[in-house]
């Protein structure tokens, strides 16, 4: 038992330290970045983060856009695999493991691929610029692994519930609604972050598709301030960026860490 | 209210999983379906409540056929084997949810819950949820909800297997208070004999998907039409003699009787039930259970007969009832 915890603490640190070490430089003084080892005497700084939110636009019209377009991509993306994962655990046996290899294979193509094509997509329809436009190739992209994560949970579901809320005269959106949407929230919880999160990091389409400064996402706003100056790296302030860029997803985490833990072990133990 | 099903088959991938079944439940009679898993007794259930199709045949409730209408049209009220609660709603939302769908107003729809949870001795647990009530009152609820159903039909697919020995006594009287008291017709599948003979009025025993004999349990016991029926009904189980000359005899535990000179066996091991004690006993017919009277001294020596009238004689190739 101990010996576990032991065990667990070290990789606990190992996971964390990176992030610990990021916190640790955005509050440095550049000076005391470069040379960590002398006995600076302002090593302590806010100077990080307040560059960033002096700046125009201040850095948390960032951390904004982010939210829209991954909120806005969560909510399109479970509108459509919901429904979809259930279809696809009532249909012919055959059909669904057809439909389930192919978004498995769509799940594991590189999306970096159609970035291109998809480019041409946002100029043809005149949807740059747009952070809810942006939503579009993240939903599409999410899609496959929602589907293929929440049709496993709806087919862990016993039958026998569904069959008993027929009798009782629910019909299928009513079953839906009330008895299984909610049976699999752990597993849509779980999905939700995966999808969330990919919005949040997703780099070259958001690179692509979006050029007015105060619509940039979080990953190209990062990778801004990092370039920012030609004869230093910004180290201090990429610090702080990355520290904000990060806190909301923890927080998000935090909060439904207990239904992502049932989520990720739905399957394992039938009930 | 009646319910009446011809000629019902069901094949899965080309098997046959139920043929030919025709039963019919009178009003306030209840039916059991009685056989080994697999035997296609909750099959029938599913098809009645119209959760599959069947390949042949019709279902009928009250004369009218319903064959092709949905589970909610049917009326049925069932319970599921594993209760099949919702995880999600507390014990009054597990019962409103149907109300509620089905247009029954709020008033009423709290009166009515109001009042199976008093009938049901279940007000107390009315806020919980089905992960914190045990399993006698998960089932309690399960009972609730095909009540409020109001159905034309009651369907139990095994609704006491899961429950220890000791609550299935106190909740049999339950559920015939409740539910075989009433107007409707029930179905009660169970795998367990001496809960059919028990609770029903009739027996339908089922092996293979076919139907081996229907009757009250006391032409079951008495008359058993197979060497299957006669085997599965009556426990101890019934002593099955060697064939000779295309002939099986049988004989029940109970019916065989110690006596002074008879045929000779061996006492092997015994056991005491309370009222009776169970002999094992080896004979020149191999084999043989006897129950007698608990107080019955034993030697190992014992002599044995029993009357023709008891004994039971089955074709030893077809394993069919002669006489």
């Amino acid at each position: 038992m101990i010996r576990n915890k032991f065990l667990l603490i070290i990789l606990l640190l190992w996971s964390l330290c990176p992030f610990f070490w990021q916190v640790y430089t955005s509050f440095c003084s550049s000076e005391s970045i470069l040379s960590p080892l002398l006995n600076i005497d302002n090593r302590w700084t806010l100077q990080n983060y307040i560059q960033l939110f002096t700046s125009e636009p201040p850095f948390w019209r960032y951390l904004l856009n982010s939210t829209i377009v991954g909120t806005t991509s969560t909510v399109l993306t479970l509108i459509i695999a919901l429904p979809a994962s259930y279809a696809l655990t009532r249909i012919n046996k055959v059909f669904a493991t057809g439909f389930k290899l192919f978004f498995f294979i769509a799940a594991l193509f590189p999306y970096v691929l159609l970035f291109l094509s998809l480019l041409e997509i946002a100029r043809a329809l005149n949807i740059g610029n747009n952070l809810f436009a942006l939503s579009l190739p993240y939903a599409s992209l999410s899609l496959p692994l929602a589907i293929l994560l929440l049709s496993a949970a709806f087919n862990d579901l016993p039958k026998d519930l569904e069959e008993a809320a027929k009798i009782e005269g629910l019909g299928l959106f009513q079953r839906l609604r009330w008895i299984l949407i909610p049976l699999i929230a752990p597993a849509t919880a779980s999905t939700s972050i995966i999808i969330f999160l990919f919005s949040w990091n997703e780099y070259p389409i958001a690179l692509t598709w979006i050029s007015k400064p105060e619509l940039i996402t979080l990953p190209v706003a990062i990778a801004r301030i990092a370039g920012s100056s030609v004869y230093s790296v910004p180290y201090g302030a990429y610090a702080a960026a990355t520290v904000l860029g990060s806190l909301p997803l923890i927080i998000i985490v935090l909060l439904f860490q207990k239904q992502i833990i049932a989520g990720l072990t739905q399957g394992a133990v039938k009930g | 209210m009646t319910l009446k099903i011809e000629k019902l088959s069901k094949a899965i991938n080309k098997k046959w999983i139920l043929s030919d079944l025709n039963i019919e439940v009178l009003q306030s009679e209840c039916l059991a379906i009685l056989g080994p898993s697999g035997c296609g007794k909750s099959s029938t259930l599913r098809l009645i409540a119209g959760l599959d199709k069947p390949t042949e045949g019709r279902i009928f409730i009250n004369s009218v056929d319903v064959t092709n209408i949905s589970p909610v049209q049917r009326k049925i009220g069932m319970v599921f084997q594993s209760y099949a609660l919702f995880p999600h709603l507390t014990v009054t939302n597990n019962l409103s949810i149907g109300l509620k769908v089905r247009g029954v107003s709020t008033k009423e729809q709290k009166n009515r819950i109001a009042n199976i949870l008093s009938v049901m001795q279940l007000e107390d647990l009315a806020d919980r949820f089905p992960s914190e009530l045990s399993g006698g009152q998960r089932q309690r609820v399960a009972l609730s909800r095909a009540l409020l159903r109001d159905p034309f039909v009651y369907l139990l697919d095994e609704p006491m297997s899961n429950l220890d020995a000791q609550l299935r006594e106190e909740l049999r009287p339950q559920i015939r208070n409740l539910i075989l008291k009433k107007q409707q017709p029930v179905l009660y599948v169970t795998h367990d004999q001496h809960e059919a003979m028990a609770i029903a009025d009739r027996i339908a025993v089922l092996k293979e998907g076919k139907l081996q004999q229907i009757g009250t349990p006391q032409e079951l016991y008495k008359k058993p039409k197979s060497i299957f029926v006669a085997g599965f009904i009556g426990r101890p189980q019934i002593n099955i003699l060697p064939a000779t000359s295309g002939v099986v005899r049988a004989i029940r535990p109970e019916h065989i009787n110690i006596v002074q000179e008879g045929i000779k066996c061996k006492l092997i091991d015994k056991e005491w039930l309370g009222l009776n004690q169970l002999l094992f006993l080896d004979s020149p017919l191999g084999k043989l259970k006897l129950l007698c009277g608990a107080n019955n001294e034993t030697f190992e020596d014992i002599e044995i007969s029993w009357d023709p009238i008891n004994e039971h004689q089955f074709n030893s190739y077809s394993g069919i009832r002669l006489t």
